[in-house]
């Protein structure tokens, strides 16, 4: 029998993407995780999560040479519950999830999305097996993912216009908690979305989006988005620099809100107005 | 419960005084409003303003002793007397007996117009969501401008509406209640559909007085062709068992 290739081995012994190291190969890993300044940690606390976030098909190729490292994230167990400003993928520079909730429920974990994320050679894998105890459910795996790439795909909102949504953020994010996408979507559009504002006022004109079918249907899901709108918009005209278009922001019917209109305006996304880096 | 307030008016007269007063011998202090309150001389010629806390209310008032004569009653709060002399050497005090009283704070009259612009917010998105209309056309209805109704949408906006427009806005509300009792539809895609081929829903409904009778008729013939209204795209779409592909923000939620 010919010899087996990494990718073979590293699949024979059960890696794939969401995988968690055990503790026993963190003395073996610690020396590979490089932060800025070239050093390794001193130590890794045994709580914390070594999640291997390489799709599965990149962990077991079969050449070295093709996929040479893995990709690991570095979570953390946090006192608590997951915060409101950084679950959910509200924000694309820190990650609070729970890795699973039916065999660690009341185990929330954090991540940020540059410190904790580290190369390690593929074959650093060999050593061991994954943990059989700590593993993440399909939501987290998904989860994970979603949020590395929501960090390459966000709209690149000015900063200018980001800093000055900062203080009412929380605010913004009580109003939509209750309005899931299949109640309403949030859409914007801002003027100039190019530009850095010194002094001016960015004008944004706010769109919430209601499937058509509830819209038709239903004065109580109309009036809750109705709410909600009302105090989006007030909680927006209290930003400095920040003007809302009275003419064009309205609550809408699906059915009204046209392609063109998808065209001008940007999907609403917390995660979009974590500051840059 | 009655509570008796010694003021001492040794106190007022360690304050700059254009009468020349001297401090009188200070009384034996039984001064509960004093720790709460605060008695102080005002520079206004003969006036004696007590301050006292907001929750307390004056029951009765006297000098007392060889302090001065007061020819003023006090009148509120913060109360004030007007004396008309004091003379040097004054021994005595003022009495003061207070009441509790429910007093409106501040605080109070201020959450008061939060409630009433809170409720003002409410009924305006009740009659938005019932009617289903846009903000432009809503604007048109109440006879204001859209910014002016922005205004009256934002529950931070302590702002009273002129008699007019609430009656107005009364009307409307009513109106929108008929018409969520005959329709669960919006009204809006339909405003300017022709009744009996004259008015349309959207003339009735700019013309004041609001010709009520009228348009709760208008309102029976509407929501009829709703009923015979062909399906959208979007409504064939669905009932063909078409959805889009779940996206990461329907992934439940960590909380």
């Amino acid at each position: 029998m010919a010899h087996a290739s990494i990718g073979e081995q590293l699949f024979a012994l059960g890696w794939r993407g969401g995988s968690v190291l055990p503790p026993e190969l963190h003395e073996l890993i610690r020396r590979h995780l490089h932060h800025t300044d070239g050093k390794a940690p001193k130590r890794i606390d045994p709580n914390s999560w070594l999640i291997v976030v390489s799709q599965s098909c990149d962990i077991v190729v079969p050449r070295d040479d093709a996929e040479p490292y893995i990709e690991l994230l570095w979570a953390h167990p946090y006192a608590g519950k997951p915060r409101k400003g950084y679950r959910d993928l509200r924000s694309t520079r820190q990650l609070d999830f729970r890795p699973n909730q039916k065999t660690f429920s009341e185990l929330a974990l954090t991540v940020h999305a540059t410190v904790d994320r580290f190369f390690v050679p593929r074959s650093a894998l060999l050593e061991g097996r994954p943990d059989v105890h700590r593993t993440l459910s399909a939501v987290a795996i998904k989860r994970l993912h979603a949020w590395f790439a929501l960090r390459y795909y966000r709209p690149a909102w000015p900063e200018a216009f980001v800093a000055r949504i900062q203080p009412v953020r929380d605010r913004l994010l009580e109003v939509l908690e209750p309005l899931t996408e299949d109640v309403a979507e949030v859409r914007v559009a801002i003027l100039p979305n190019d530009r850095e504002l010194d002094k001016d006022k960015y004008i944004v004109a706010v769109y919430f989006v209601v499937p058509a079918e509830q819209f038709q249907n239903s004065p109580d899901t109309r009036r809750l988005v109705q709410e909600g709108f009302n105090k989006f918009v007030s909680a927006l005209n209290d930003c400095d620099g920040i003007e809302l278009s009275t003419d064009l922001s309205d609550v809408v019917s699906g059915n009204e809100f046209t392609w063109e209109q998808t065209q001008h305006t940007d999907l609403w996304d917390f995660a979009y107005l974590s500051p840059f880096e | 419960m009655n509570q008796h307030a010694l003021i001492n008016n040794s106190v007022k007269l360690q304050q700059q005084d254009p009468l020349q007063f001297r401090p009188a011998p200070r009384q034996v202090s039984t001064i509960p409003v004093e720790d709460r309150g605060r008695p102080c001389f005002s520079n206004l010629q003969g006036t004696f303003i007590v301050h006292l806390p907001a929750d307390l209310s004056v029951e009765e008032w006297r000098c007392e002793g060889d302090f001065a004569r007061v020819v003023a009653l006090p009148i509120s709060d913060p109360i004030y007397c007007v004396i008309d002399s004091m003379w040097l050497g004054a021994t005595g005090g003022m009495h003061v007996n207070v009441l509790p009283k429910p007093v409106v704070h501040l605080q109070a009259q201020l959450s008061a117009v939060r409630a009433q612009a809170a409720r003002r917010v409410e009924r305006l998105t009740e009659i938005k969501a019932n009617l289903g209309l846009s903000m432009q056309t809503l604007a048109e209805m109440l006879h204001v401008t859209r910014p002016t109704l922005y205004k009256w949408f934002d529950a931070e906006k302590l702002i009273s509406l002129q008699k007019d427009s609430v009656r107005r806005v009364d009307k409307i509300e009513q109106l929108a209640q008929k018409w969520r009792a005959t329709s669960v539809a919006p009204l809006g895609p339909w405003l300017r559909e022709r009744i009996d081929g004259g008015s349309s829903m959207l003339d009735l409904l700019m013309v004041e007085p609001l010709p009520t009778v009228e348009i709760e008729r208008a309102f029976m013939q509407i929501a009829a062709r709703i009923v015979q209204a062909p399906k959208s795209r979007s409504a064939r779409l669905r009932e063909a068992g078409f959805t889009r592909r779940a996206s990461h923000r329907s992934l439940p939620s960590d909380e």
